[in-house]
């Protein structure tokens, strides 16, 4: 039995990474336009082997609960292949040795199950879109490759058991990203896509790098899991007698004492890691490659900046729980980036017109929402952050595959104002996007809701938490910390060691948040069918790149649509009413041990944030259709309106001669004249002109910072990034650059001038004159001569 | 003269001669007179070895110049066959016309200041007239261009 | 220093003037030596080559002030032979000078033929009677003019800007510095020849009592070797040229306390470690005789070509034969080569002159 889930947890990685190899040997030369049957083949066969191990994890889970009835018992399973590296005595922590042993070791938990499943379900779905959406293009076979490539790292990376495993193959997943965002790499703007993608990712890797290693010098050990004496990994399978060789960081047997630093080191280490996760899920402030990202094919967009990829950050954060939970500091930052980018990227959806990067900052902000659920730091809010993440999946993918299948009818365009109407030519897309768009939005019963009302919810349930917890201190008449396991609600220790002040900054923090959160909720139903509405309705508009015969998708491509329309609409219907998710998932030892248990637990379902949620999505949904459904001329208006438009006509000189002619003061004016006053009001008026123009030079430069113009223009975060960071460092690269090739390669060059000249000297001696050569050969001679005379004795 | 005496006056003489021989040989550019400074550091050593034959009252040193000789009249047989040779490819006994040897890339010698010849030095031996005129013959006259 | 050093160690005078480097007349010499080339060799200016020879006069003053102060103190001098060499010296270095210093070609072939009649002499000087000969027969006789028939073949004018110029501004320095080197080198390599030649301080020692009384039965020049017996240090063999070599007693006597003072004045100077030197002065020196010298052996008998030709065909026939086969294949090769004629055009780019 045990043998087999083994064999199962390597295949899953393992049939995805034999498909790209078969594709990347075979494909040129053999497979040719057949190239995608390896990799289907390999994500669907590591398909089955998820859902065999997700069976398998829940039988373990509930055979785990009738074992031990109190409470969820939490369950994990670690497979060693082999070891990487093995270094004795690397590191002296606490008076005892640790060794800096990485292995090649795959877990399997809740967690890790749910991820893996959602990944090849989405892979597979998203291979066979690719199928479909890619056929005829010429590095076919490169697609493929790079896909079961990315598959490969994706689910190593939530199998991954220890840090570094994790940090390799998140790096796997950059470098595919990259490979794929830059995949039509003929295109400037996509291989300049790809290394930005690249770069910014780099930057917070950097982040997560300096985490692990401050991991590994706090702990002593980058292993998830508890490593025993006899050399086992598994508490279930060591024996009675065996004792833990080196302590896992998130292991069951620490969180279950809470043995974690706390304070600044703990704050550090989650800010670092939060840090990576920013880059990797695009949160703000390493926000900017994911629009730009959106040059890769869509199945690429769906599949890793869509689905996927984007996501490890959430999983990581999650993963991390027991790290988290040990810095409240950390988990409200988390919750504010959350929130803030939510917020961030909803804002500039409004005004965007290309429908990828209108669905790409859709994406950031639904990361946002689900970082909010982590930052809650509570099970409820931890689950729900998950439970976005898995419903998010596939309605994002879908609305990513939807509108490649709209781009493929169109022929490459993607620019909304450009095409409308199109729901007569492409039914089954407009359906398909139609359920994506209602799931996005949030609105029952499709699943987006639940999950996003989730999130709200543990953020609005955390206030109360926090203010009940006030409450009980000024009852208490106790200003300091106190002790855990009093008579107060019992909280986690680190949260209960916080002072009064402390906890009211932070309730009033939460509460913004949950405003913000509700707010983007508008946002989002609003900016959705926006995008909805002018692709799908109004007058039938084609563009002529799609030329006459734009058409419904090949089943390939709307069957995969289909199957995560259905996903889309259920899933969270189902999986939120019966609470099987968050039962399953609170059995990965992350959460099912420690402080965490202490916090609210999910399934809770508030009416009240659900209402208002729901009218709101509703509102934005409305407003949405008002403006958009027959393209009525207060958009217009309102885009004027927001882009100051009106201040411009103010500081206007034509606005004052308007005034001038206006009949009281055109009145005024001639009856000032008529009493020989005329060049007062005269005076009056231009000194009024000159005040206009002088006002006009702040009111213009506000006009630059309207809100239609700030959001269009994303919050200038390109262009302020340009200034600050990409500007001074292409100067000191210039800089550099100059040192190198003039100092460096001067003095180099300097070396090598130096023979050559003296080359050239004794070149110049062979001047091919025979007496020369005569000479040459006497003055030898007498040389040799004179040594002999002078230093023979 | 003591044998010693001899010994080092005939060495001296050698030496001389070697010296004067070797400076021709590296200075002259004309190859027949660069050969004739080959034979005279050949009568250089031919002396120093006679010398140092009678300073031993020994015959080999008497020998040696045999045998120099000989060498010599061979060098002198063999080495103005290609003289001439040479000279009638280049159509001059100048030795500097035959730069082949020299790197590529480097530029050719090139003698930059030749003196001029000297009036006086073109002024040839005559003969003191006597008896009478001989019939001149303008034929003839036509080849002997040169005296 | 280090200079001083060099040119002291260099240039060593074989005689009497111990001294520094620049009070040596060798040295001045070799100087004017250089500056007397690098004026006559061929230019076109007379005031130059007038100056040239005036140095070239100087150093050869120089070089038999030299020689004077090289003979051993004391010798006989016989002032004829002495003319005779030095009429002879001055013939063949003069016209040596002369040939590598005339612009024509073909004064530079007769200046040759003078130079090997000048050697000739020297040769005859010194009893090499054959090939003084030899030399004015076949070199002055057939190889010049073998030469003279060639130059005027292959430089019919008779004149050449080429014979006036040389190669190189550093040519005629460097070729005269070269020269005087290797003069020097010679003279430096003959320093303490003589105080280690035994058979010279024998030949001295004999020298000064033939001059200081007439009755001494021996001079210098009769005798052939002198070597110290191996096993005896004391003991010094001496072999004689003539049949009755038998010297009296008491003029062996002489002969061995002149010899050993004059050993014991060389002593300080030589650089032989102090046991050495206090064996010499403790213990007499002992002189016997060596059977005399065979016939065929001397270089100065009467019999000269016979025994020269003994040798030659003895000792030397197949070096003898090796030098006929050499001649015969120079000969073929000569022929060979002007048989096969120019072959082409000239492979030289062209005039070397501007």
């Amino acid at each position: 039995m045990q043998d087999r889930i083994d064999i199962l947890m390597m295949l899953a990685p393992g049939l995805p990474l034999l498909g790209a190899i078969l594709t990347a040997v075979l494909g040129p030369k053999l497979l040719r336009s057949q190239s995608h049957w390896p990799v289907i083949v390999g994500t669907i066969g590591a398909l089955i082997c998820s859902l065999l191990l997700l069976l398998h994890v829940a039988d373990a889970q509930q055979a785990a609960d009738l074992e031990s009835p109190a409470g969820a018992a939490p369950y994990e399973h670690v497979v060693k292949l082999w070891t990487w590296m093995d270094i004795q005595n690397a590191y002296e922590l606490g008076g005892t040795s640790h060794n800096f042993t990485i292995d090649i070791v795959l877990r399997l938990d809740a967690l890790t199950a749910i991820m893996l499943c959602m990944v090849t379900l989405i892979s597979s779905l998203v291979a066979i879109y690719s199928a479909g959406y890619m056929h005829g293009d010429r590095g076919y076979w490169r697609f493929f490759s790079y896909i079961g490539l990315f598959v490969f790292s994706m689910t190593m990376l939530v199998s991954a058991s220890n840090f570094i495993l994790l940090f390799v193959f998140w790096e796997a997943v950059g470098l595919c990203s990259y490979l794929l965002i830059g995949y039509w790499y003929e295109k400037p703007i996509a291989a300049a896509a790809g290394k930005k993608a690249f770069l910014v990712t780099r930057i917070g890797d950097f982040g997560f790098m300096l985490g692990l290693f401050l991991i590994w010098t706090t702990y002593g050990s980058l292993n998830y899991h508890d490593v025993y004496s006899d050399g086992a990994f598994s508490a279930s399978t060591a024996a009675a007698d065996a004792t833990i060789a080196a302590q896992g960081v998130l292991s069951p047997s620490r969180i279950v004492e809470n043995n974690y630093v706390l304070g600044g080191t703990a704050l550090a280490i989650c800010l670092l890691l939060m840090l990576g996760a920013c880059g990797k899920s695009a949160q703000f402030p390493l926000h900017v490659w994911l629009p730009d990202a959106m040059e890769g094919p869509s199945p690429v967009s769906a599949l890793i900046h869509a689905a996927t990829m984007v996501t490890a950050g959430v999983y990581m954060v999650a993963r991390c729980t027991p790290l988290y939970m040990a810095s409240p500091t950390a988990q409200l930052v988390v919750a504010a980036i959350g929130a803030f980018t939510a917020l961030l990227a909803g804002l500039i959806a409004l005004t965007q017109f290309d429908l990828k990067r209108i669905l790409a900052y859709s994406t950031i902000s639904q990361l946002g929402y689900m970082f909010l659920g982590l930052g809650a730091g509570t099970l409820a809010g931890i689950s729900a952050g998950m439970f976005h993440l898995f419903t998010h999946a596939f309605f994002k993918a879908l609305l990513f595959l939807s509108a490649g299948s709209v781009m493929h009818a169109m022929g490459n365009v993607i620019d909304i104002r450009r095409f409308g109407g199109l729901r007569k030519l492409l039914p089954i897309t407009y359906a398909t996007f139609l359920v994506g768009c209602l799931a996005l939005s949030g609105l029952p019963p499709f699943s987006g809701f639940w999950s996003k009302d989730a999130a709200i919810a543990s953020i609005h349930d955390r206030v109360h938490a926090l203010e009940h917890e006030l409450e009980h201190r000024q009852a208490a008449n106790q200003d300091e910390a106190h002790v855990p396991g009093s008579a107060a609600a019992a909280l986690p220790a680190p949260l209960a060691a916080l002072s009064v002040a402390q906890l009211s900054t932070y309730a009033n923090v939460y509460q913004w948040l949950y405003y913000s959160a509700m707010f983007t909720a508008f946002l989002t139903a609003f900016y959705t069918f926006r995008a909805f509405l002018m692709t799908f309705h109004g007058e039938l508009r084609v563009p002529h790149e799609a030329g006459d015969h734009a058409h419904e998708a090949p089943p390939s491509m709307y069957v995969p649509l289909v199957i995560l329309a259905i996903f889309a609409a259920f899933a969270g219907l189902v999986l939120a009413l019966s609470h099987s998710f968050d039962n399953f998932l609170l059995h990965a030892p992350s959460l099912a041990l420690g402080w965490v248990t202490l916090t609210e637990l999910p399934g809770k379902f508030h009416a009240s944030v659900a209402a208002i949620s729901i009218l709101l999505a509703l509102a934005g949904t409305i407003a949405a259709c008002y403006l958009y459904l027959y393209e009525r001329d207060q958009v217009s208006f309102l885009k004027r309106f927001f882009n100051f438009e009106w201040l411009n006509q103010v500081t206007e000189g034509a606005f004052v001669r308007l005034l001038k002619n206006w009949g009281p003061v055109a009145a005024i004016h001639n009856g000032a004249k008529r009493i020989g006053l005329g060049w007062l009001t005269a005076l009056v008026g231009d000194i009024f002109l000159l005040l206009v123009l002088i006002l006009s030079i702040p009111l213009l430069i506000g006009s630059y910072l309207s809100p239609y113009r700030l959001s269009f223009r994303k919050f200038y975060f390109d262009e302020i990034y340009n200034l600050l960071i990409v500007r001074p460092l292409r100067g000191i690269a210039q800089l550099f650059y100059w040192l190198d090739r003039n100092a460096v390669d001067g003095l180099v060059n300097a070396c090598g001038y130096i023979p050559t000249r003296f080359g050239n000297l004794m070149r110049s001696l062979q001047m091919g004159l025979m007496p020369f050569y005569a000479l040459a050969m006497v003055l030898g001679m007498i040389v040799l001569l004179a040594a002999r005379m002078l230093w023979a004795n | 003269m003591s044998e010693l005496t001899l010994l080092y006056n005939y060495l001296l003489i050698g030496a001389l001669l070697f010296a004067i021989g070797l400076v021709g040989f590296l200075v002259r550019r004309n190859m027949i007179v660069m050969f004739l400074c080959a034979e005279l550091m050949l009568q250089g050593v031919s002396v120093s070895l006679i010398a140092w034959g009678r300073f031993h009252q020994d015959w080999g040193g008497q020998m040696l110049v045999v045998f120099i000789i000989t060498v010599a009249a061979c060098e002198a047989g063999v080495a103005l066959a290609m003289v001439l040779l040479l000279t009638q490819k280049s159509g001059k006994l100048d030795i500097a016309f035959w730069q082949e040897l020299r790197d590529p890339g480097q530029s050719r010698f090139m003698d930059h200041e030749v003196p001029e010849e000297n009036i006086a030095e073109k002024v040839w031996p005559t003969l003191t007239k006597a008896g009478r005129v001989p019939v001149r013959n303008p034929e003839e006259e036509m080849h002997r261009n040169r005296v | 220093m280090m200079t001083s050093t060099l040119v002291n160690s260099l240039v060593p005078l074989w005689a009497a003037t111990p001294g520094v480097w620049y009070e040596q007349p060798l040295l001045w010499a070799l100087i004017l030596g250089v500056l007397a080339l690098v004026l006559i060799v061929p230019r076109s200016s007379t005031w130059q080559r007038v100056t040239g020879g005036a140095c070239a006069i100087l150093a050869g003053v120089l070089f038999v002030v030299t020689a004077l102060q090289a003979t051993p103190q004391s010798a006989t001098h016989d002032w004829i032979a002495i003319s005779v060499f030095a009429l002879l010296a001055i013939v063949t270095v003069g016209s040596a000078i002369a040939m590598i210093g005339s612009r024509s070609a073909v004064y530079c072939a007769i200046w040759f033929a003078v130079t090997l009649l000048g050697t000739a002499g020297l040769f005859l000087y010194q009893g090499a009677a054959f090939l003084g000969v030899a030399t004015i027969v076949v070199y002055a006789g057939a190889i010049v003019v073998l030469f003279l028939f060639v130059i005027m073949l292959a430089q019919p004018d008779g004149h050449a800007s080429y014979d006036r110029i040389s190669w190189g501004w550093f040519a005629k320095p460097a070729a005269a510095i070269a020269g005087a080197l290797i003069v020097g080198a010679v003279v430096a390599g003959l320093d303490g020849f003589a105080a280690s030649d035994l058979r010279s301080q024998v030949a001295l020692a004999a020298d000064r009592l033939a001059a200081a009384d007439e009755t001494f039965p021996l001079s210098g020049n009769q005798i052939v070797s002198a070597t110290r017996d191996a096993a005896r240090q004391h003991t010094i063999t001496l072999q004689l040229r003539g049949a009755d070599v038998e010297l009296p007693p008491e003029a062996t006597a002489a002969l061995a306390q002149e010899l050993a003072t004059i050993l014991a004045a060389a002593q300080p100077t030589n650089d032989a470690d102090d046991t050495d030197a206090a064996d010499t002065t403790v213990e007499p020196l002992a002189l016997v005789y060596a059977p005399p010298l065979l016939i065929h052996h001397d270089l100065l008998t009467e019999h000269h070509m016979a025994h020269f030709g003994g040798h030659l065909f003895s000792r030397h026939l197949i070096a003898v034969e090796v030098a006929g086969t050499l001649l015969l294949v120079s000969l073929v090769g000569a022929i060979a080569m002007l048989a096969q004629g120019p072959g082409g055009s000239a492979r030289g780019e062209g005039d070397a002159h501007v």
